[in-house]
C-alpha cells in the first residue's frame, strides 16, 4: 500500500515539480493549434434560460446577429453558433437529464453542463464525472502545465458548473481581488513592461517562507490521512493535492508568462498585464455592484489567459435557481427579479432581453479584451474558446432539451468561424463537450454516457 | 411529440420549489453578546460556497420525533431518508447506536474564534477563510457545512494564516510561556511554545512526533529563512494555523479505542469530546478548564459531561453560539443580496438590513439568557431591541440612531421569531410577500417535513392590481388543481404573514382592500388548526408536539453538525423528552443532546484503522 506522502510526492513529480523548473508554457500536441501557443477553454455560464426567437442566427454564413446576441456584432467573424436544421432553436439537449424524466428542471441544470452527466435531485443536482474543464487541466497537468485551472463565479451557487470528480464540485473563486493577488502580484501593470527573466535566481523570501510552510503542512496532512476512514480519506487527499497545487504554483512563479511561445509574431505573454480593477474593492453583496463584480471577474479571467496564468476558466456568473437573488437597477429594472421575470416567459420578454443582452454584453467585453490582444499571427482569441450556455431553453418552461450553447474564438483554429452550423435536434450535449476536448487537445471517445463528438460538423 | 408549455410560473418562483438562489456574503453584523468574532462578512465578494448543501433531507410526516431511515451517510449524504414517523416518547430506535461522526474543518465562524483564542486577534472577516452559505432555498437542513478544501481554500487559509502570523511577530512576547535570556535559551523556550500552545490549537497534547516536526520547522525558520527568535514563533504559528490537527474536528484519539460491543460504538475520547461539545455549545475551542477536565478523565461519565455542558451554556460565549444558530435557521447571511424595489421600499438598504440582522440575534440570545429560555417564548416573546431605522419600520416612537436598546412591539401587531422583520424580509420578494415561501419555511425549517416536488407545469399567479390582495392572487391561483399539491400546503402556513409587506411593515390594507391573516393547518393531515395571524401561529407552533419535536431536532443537527442518521434515533427521542418535560427549556436540551449516545459516542467509520 502506498503511503499518502507518497502519493502526494508522486502528484508532485506530475506537475513536473521533481525536474526543479516548471515549464509553465509547455507545448502540447493539439490537432489545428496554432504551433507554439497554448489553446485555452473559458466557459461562461448563466441562468433562466434565452428567447429562443431572439437568440439563434439564420443558417449560414453570419448576417446581422439576432437581439440577443448583438453585442458580439464586432465580433460576428469569431462567433460559432448552433441551431437545429428546421427551427430557430438549440439543437443540443441535456440529455443525460431528460434520461431521468428531468425535463422541464432546468434551475437544476448546472451540473450537466460541462459534464454530461446529471445525479441527485432538483434541488440538490449533481455530477456523476468530472466536468471538460477538469478533465482538460488534469491533461494538461500530465503535460507540465502548473496551475491550468481556475474556477470563477460572480453570485452564489447552490450548484455549480465545474465538478472535481463525481459529486464534487469545485469551489468557485467569488472574490475577483483575492484572485488577482494570487495570480498578479509582481506582474507589471501595463502591457510591455519586461518580465523578470526566467529562471533568474532571485531570493524572494515570502516563496521560501511559504515552501517551508507548505511542505510542513503536507508532511502534516499525510500522516493526518493514515488510519481515516475512506470517505474522511478522500477529504485529506483533496486537501493534500490543493497543498501540492499551490507548491507547484509557487515553483511555476519563476518561469512564468513571458518565456514561452515558438511560434512567429508575438510570443505569449505580451500582452500580460495585471488586470485594472477598482481601487476600492466594492460590496459584492451589493445588487447595485454587480456590474462591477461581473467586469472584475472578466478582467481577471481575461488577464489570467492572456499572461498564461490558467488554461482552462469557468466562470458561473449567476446561479439563480429561484426566488429573489438579483433585480437589475442598472438597467431599469428593480420591481421584479430576474427568477420571476424569467418565469412570466413571453409576458416578460420586454423585461428580459435587456437583461439577456447586459449578459451578453458581458461576454463582448471579454471576447474584446482577448481580441485585442495579439499573439502569434491572430489574437489571444484565435487560441480560445468560449464556451457560453445556460441552465435551459428558456425562462419559464425550464426546459432541459435545445439548451442554448455558443462558441466564440476557434481555439487555435479547430472550429469553425463567423457561421451557423445546423444540427438534427436530439444531440446530446456530450458530442458538443467532447470536440470541445478535441480541440483542446484531449482526444478522448466521449465525455459522459453518450459517445461520439460532432468534429465533422464544427471543425473547421 | 414533446410539448413546450408556454406560460408557466411565477408561482414556482415564489415557492422555491426549484431551488432558488440567493447570494451574497452576509452582512457584516456584531455578535449579540460581543464575546466571539462578528458573524458578518467584511462587505467583500460572496462566499466561495464551499459546501453546499449536501445534506439529505429528513422525511417526518407522520410522527413528532420521526426520523429518516439511513442516508448514505451524515452529512455528506446525498440519499433523502424516507421518513418513518416515531411516535412521540417512545423510543423506537437502538438505545445503544449512535451516528457518525464524519471528519470535517472548522467553520469560518469556528475559525474565526479559535483564532480568537489562541492569539486574540479578530481582524479576520469571514470570506477570509473558506466559509460556508446557506442555501436559500429554505432548505431542510439549515447549518453550515464545511466542503473539502481545494485550492481556493488552502490558499485562504495561506493566507489568513499568515495574516495573522505578521500580527503574531509583532507581538509575540504576550504568547510565550518562557523569554529566553540568552540565545543558548531560545530553542528551549521554542519547544515549550510548541508543547503549550500546540495543545491549545490541537486541542489535545501535541504527539512527540508533531512536537519534533515543529521544531524542525523552527530551525528551518531560525537557518534557511534566517529569521529570529520571535519571527521564528510566528512561523511556527503560520504552520499551526494551517495544520490537520488545528484546522479538522478529528474524531479519534490517541488510543486504544474504546469500542462498546453494544451497537458497536466507539466512545469519544475527552479531548475529542471537549472539542465537540464546544464548537457545539461556543463555536469555540475548549477553555483550559475544560481541556484539563478531558484530559484527566472528567468527560468520561454522564455526569462529568453535564457539569462541563451546563458550565459552557452559561458562558457568554454561548450567547453568540445561540445568536448564530438563529442567524443560520433564518437564512440571514443571504438577507443582504435579496433584492428589493427601492420605489416600494425607499427605507431599505444595508443599515436597516444590518439592523434586522442584529434584531433576530439579539432577541433570540435574550430569549435564552435574559428569560425564561422556553420555545415557547422564543415563538412568542414581544420584548425585541431595535435602533432608529428599525423603530420606524416597526412604528415604535422615540427611538433614534445607530443604537440598540430594549423595546416593545405595537400592541398585537408582532409577537416571535417569526414576526421579525429579518425573516420577512428574507422571504419577502422584491416588492411584495410571497405566502408560499413563507409557508416553506415554517413547513421545512420548523416542521422538519418535505414537499412533494413541484409539478413541471404550474400556471403563473395573478399579476398584482388594485382591489386584489397578494391572498387574493394566491387563493385564485391555488384553486387551480396542478398548483393545488404544494400551495394548499404552503398557502395555508404563509397566509399567517399576510399582514407583513415584503420587508415585514405590519399592514392592515393592500391594493385598498383588507389583508386577511386569519389561516389554518392540520398539523396532524386530519384537523385543522386556526389561527388568527402570525402571532397566534407562534403559539400554536410553540405548542405543536410536530414543531417542538423540530426544533429538537434542528438541534441534534447543529450539536453532531450534520444530517442525522437511523442511529441518532433513540438519542434525538430521549432529549425531545427531556425537551417537553422541562418546559421547553433551550439549554436543557443542549444538555440532553450532549450527553446523548450519538453525541458522546459515534459508529466507526467504514475502512478506519481504529487505534
Amino acid at each position: 500500500v502506498k503511503s499518502p506522502r507518497y502519493r502526494r510526492r508522486t502528484f508532485l513529480q506530475g506537475l513536473g515539480l521533481g525536474a526543479g523548473f516548471l515549464p509553465l508554457l509547455d507545448p502540447h500536441e493539439a490537432p489545428a493549434q496554432t504551433a507554439g501557443f497554448p489553446t485555452r477553454l473559458i466557459t461562461i455560464t448563466w441562468t433562466n434560460g434565452v428567447i429562443p426567437n431572439q437568440f439563434y442566427p439564420a443558417a449560414g454564413a453570419l448576417g446581422t446577429l439576432p437581439p440577443l446576441l448583438a453585442p458580439l456584432e464586432p465580433h460576428k467573424s469569431k462567433v460559432l453558433a448552433l441551431r437545429q436544421t428546421n427551427a430557430a432553436n438549440s439543437p443540443i439537449d441535456l440529455k443525460v437529464m431528460i434520461d431521468k424524466n428531468e425535463t422541464y428542471t432546468g434551475h437544476g441544470a448546472y451540473p450537466a453542463l460541462l459534464t454530461g452527466t446529471w445525479t441527485g435531485t432538483i434541488e440538490m443536482p449533481s455530477a456523476e464525472a468530472p466536468s471538460i474543464d477538469q478533465l482538460i487541466a488534469n491533461d494538461l497537468v500530465t503535460k507540465g502545465v502548473a496551475s491550468p485551472l481556475l474556477n470563477l463565479g460572480a453570485r452564489p451557487y447552490s450548484s455549480s458548473t465545474t465538478w472535481k470528480s463525481a459529486g464534487a464540485k469545485n469551489t468557485a473563486q467569488t472574490d475577483p481581488y483575492k484572485v488577482f493577488n494570487s495570480l498578479f502580484s509582481g506582474v507589471p501593470t501595463m502591457p510591455g513592461t519586461p518580465m523578470p527573466t526566467p529562471g533568474t535566481p532571485t531570493v524572494d523570501p515570502l516563496k521560501v517562507r511559504r515552501k517551508s510552510v507548505l511542505d510542513f503542512v503536507g508532511g502534516e496532512l499525510d500522516q493526518f490521512a493514515n488510519g481515516l476512514g475512506s470517505e474522511d480519506r478522500t477529504k485529506v487527499q483533496s486537501h493534500i493535492e490543493a497543498i501540492a497545487q499551490l507548491e507547484a504554483r509557487l515553483a511555476g512563479m519563476s518561469g512564468a508568462a513571458g518565456s514561452g511561445g515558438t511560434g512567429e509574431g508575438t510570443p505569449v505573454g505580451t500582452g500580460c498585464a495585471a488586470p485594472t480593477l477598482p481601487s476600492n474593492k466594492p460590496n459584492f453583496n451589493d445588487v447595485n455592484n454587480y456590474p462591477a463584480h461581473v467586469a472584475a471577474t472578466l478582467a481577471v479571467a481575461g488577464a489570467a489567459v492572456k499572461c498564461d496564468f490558467a488554461r482552462c476558466i469557468t466562470i458561473d456568473l449567476i446561479d439563480d435557481g429561484g426566488g429573489n437573488s438579483l433585480t437589475f437597477p442598472w438597467l431599469g429594472i428593480s420591481n421584479d427579479d430576474y427568477h420571476a421575470i424569467a418565469h412570466l416567459g413571453e409576458a416578460g420578454y420586454a423585461s428580459k432581453a435587456p437583461i439577456d443582452v447586459w449578459f451578453m454584453q458581458q461576454v463582448a467585453a471579454l471576447v474584446a479584451d482577448l481580441a485585442a490582444t495579439p499573439e502569434g499571427n491572430g489574437s489571444v482569441l484565435d487560441n480560445t474558446c468560449i464556451l457560453v450556455t445556460n441552465d435551459m431553453n428558456e425562462g419559464a418552461n425550464h426546459w432541459v432539451g435545445q439548451v442554448p450553447y455558443l462558441i466564440i474564438g476557434s481555439a487555435g483554429g479547430f472550429f469553425k468561424q463567423g457561421q451557423t452550423v445546423t444540427l438534427p435536434r436530439n444531440v446530446p450535449n456530450n458530442q458538443l463537450l467532447t470536440s470541445v476536448c478535441h480541440a483542446m487537445g484531449l482526444m478522448v471517445p466521449s465525455i459522459g454516457a453518450y459517445p461520439g463528438d460532432l468534429d465533422s460538423v464544427l471543425r473547421a | 411529440v414533446r410539448s413546450i408549455p408556454s406560460l408557466l410560473v411565477l408561482a414556482l418562483a415564489a415557492l422555491g420549489c426549484t431551488g432558488e438562489i440567493g447570494s451574497g456574503g452576509p452582512p457584516s453584523v456584531g455578535g449579540a453578546g460581543g464575546t466571539l468574532v462578528a458573524s458578518g462578512g467584511s462587505g467583500a465578494t460572496g462566499p466561495a460556497g464551499s459546501g453546499g448543501n449536501s445534506g439529505a433531507s429528513a422525511g417526518s410526516s407522520g410522527g413528532s420525533a420521526g426520523i429518516g431511515s439511513p442516508g448514505s451517510g451524515g452529512a455528506s449524504g446525498g440519499t433523502p431518508p424516507s421518513g418513518t414517523g416515531g411516535s412521540a416518547g417512545t423510543p423506537v430506535g437502538d438505545p445503544n447506536a449512535a451516528g457518525p461522526m464524519p471528519l470535517r474543518h472548522l467553520t469560518s465562524r469556528e475559525y474565526r474564534n479559535s483564532v480568537l483564542a489562541l492569539v486574540n486577534d479578530r481582524s479576520l472577516a469571514e470570506n477570509d477563510v473558506p466559509s460556508e452559505t446557506s442555501n436559500p432555498t429554505f432548505e431542510y437542513y439549515p447549518f453550515r457545512q464545511p466542503g473539502s478544501v481545494g485550492v481556493v481554500e488552502a490558499e485562504s487559509l495561506q493566507l489568513a494564516a499568515e495574516a495573522i502570523a505578521k500580527n503574531v511577530a509583532a507581538n509575540v512576547t504576550t504568547l510565550l510561556p518562557c523569554q529566553p535570556a540568552n540565545a543558548g535559551e531560545e530553542a528551549g523556550c521554542a519547544r515549550t511554545f510548541i508543547e503549550t500552545f500546540g495543545r491549545k490549537a490541537y486541542r489535545r497534547a501535541p504527539t512527540p512526533a508533531e512536537v519534533s516536526r515543529l521544531e524542525t520547522l523552527y530551525g528551518e525558520g531560525r537557518t534557511t529563512l534566517g529569521l529570529d527568535f520571535r519571527g521564528a514563533v510566528a512561523l511556527l504559528v503560520e504552520a499551526i494555523l494551517q495544520s490537520p490537527a488545528f484546522y479538522y474536528l478529528d474524531p479519534r484519539d490517541s488510543g486504544p479505542a474504546e469500542i462498546d460491543p453494544n451497537g458497536n460504538v466507539v466512545k469519544l475520547g475527552g479531548t475529542s469530546l471537549a472539542s465537540r461539545l464546544s464548537y457545539f455549545l461556543w463555536g469555540a475551542p475548549p477553555d483550559d478548564d475544560l481541556l484539563t477536565t478531558a484530559e484527566s478523565g472528567g468527560l468520561a461519565t454522564v455526569d462529568g459531561v453535564t457539569s462541563a455542558a451546563r458550565r459552557l451554556a452559561t458562558d457568554m460565549r454561548a450567547r453568540d453560539m445561540m445568536a448564530d444558530f438563529a442567524d443560520d435557521l433564518l437564512d440571514l447571511d443571504i438577507l443582504q443580496s435579496r433584492g428589493k424595489d427601492p420605489e416600494t421600499y425607499p427605507a431599505y438598504g444595508l443599515p436597516l438590513q444590518e439592523a434586522m440582522r442584529e434584531e433576530v440575534r439579539r432577541y433570540a440570545t435574550a430569549v435564552v439568557f435574559d428569560g425564561d429560555a422556553k420555545l415557547s417564548t422564543l415563538l412568542t416573546s414581544t420584548s425585541t431591541f431595535v435602533n432608529g431605522s428599525l423603530a420606524a419600520l416597526y412604528g415604535i416612537p422615540g427611538v433614534n440612531g445607530d443604537t440598540f436598546g430594549p423595546a416593545t412591539f405595537p400592541a398585537g401587531q408582532r409577537g416571535g421569531l417569526l414576526t421579525l422583520a429579518g425573516f420577512l424580509a428574507n422571504t419577502g420578494s422584491a416588492d411584495g410577500s410571497v405566502p408560499p415561501r413563507r409557508g416553506k419555511f415554517v413547513y421545512a425549517r420548523m416542521l422538519c417535513t418535505e414537499l412533494p416536488p413541484p409539478p413541471n407545469e404550474i400556471p403563473a399567479v395573478t399579476p398584482p392590481m388594485p382591489g386584489l390582495t397578494t391572498r387574493a392572487r394566491f387563493e385564485l391561483h391555488d384553486q387551480n388543481p396542478c398548483a393545488t399539491g404544494c400551495h394548499s400546503i404552503l398557502d395555508g402556513l404563509g397566509f399567517a404573514f399576510e399582514n407583513y409587506d415584503g420587508i415585514g411593515a405590519y399592514r392592515t390594507t393592500e391594493e385598498g382592500a383588507p389583508v386577511d391573516a386569519a389561516s389554518s393547518y392540520a398539523f396532524d393531515d386530519v384537523n385543522p388548526v386556526p389561527f388568527a395571524g402570525a402571532v397566534a401561529l407562534g403559539a400554536v407552533l410553540a405548542a405543536e408536539p410536530l414543531a417542538q419535536a423540530c426544533f429538537a431536532k434542528q438541534w441534534l443537527r447543529y450539536a453532531l453538525h450534520r444530517q442525522e442518521v437511523s442511529a441518532d434515533e433513540a438519542s434525538l427521542d430521549t432529549a425531545t423528552s427531556v425537551f417537553r418535560s422541562q418546559g421547553g427549556s433551550i439549554p436543557e436540551l443542549w444538555v440532553a443532546l450532549a450527553t446523548s449516545r450519538t453525541f458522546r459516542y459515534r459508529a466507526p467509520a467504514s475502512d478506519e484503522v481504529l487505534p
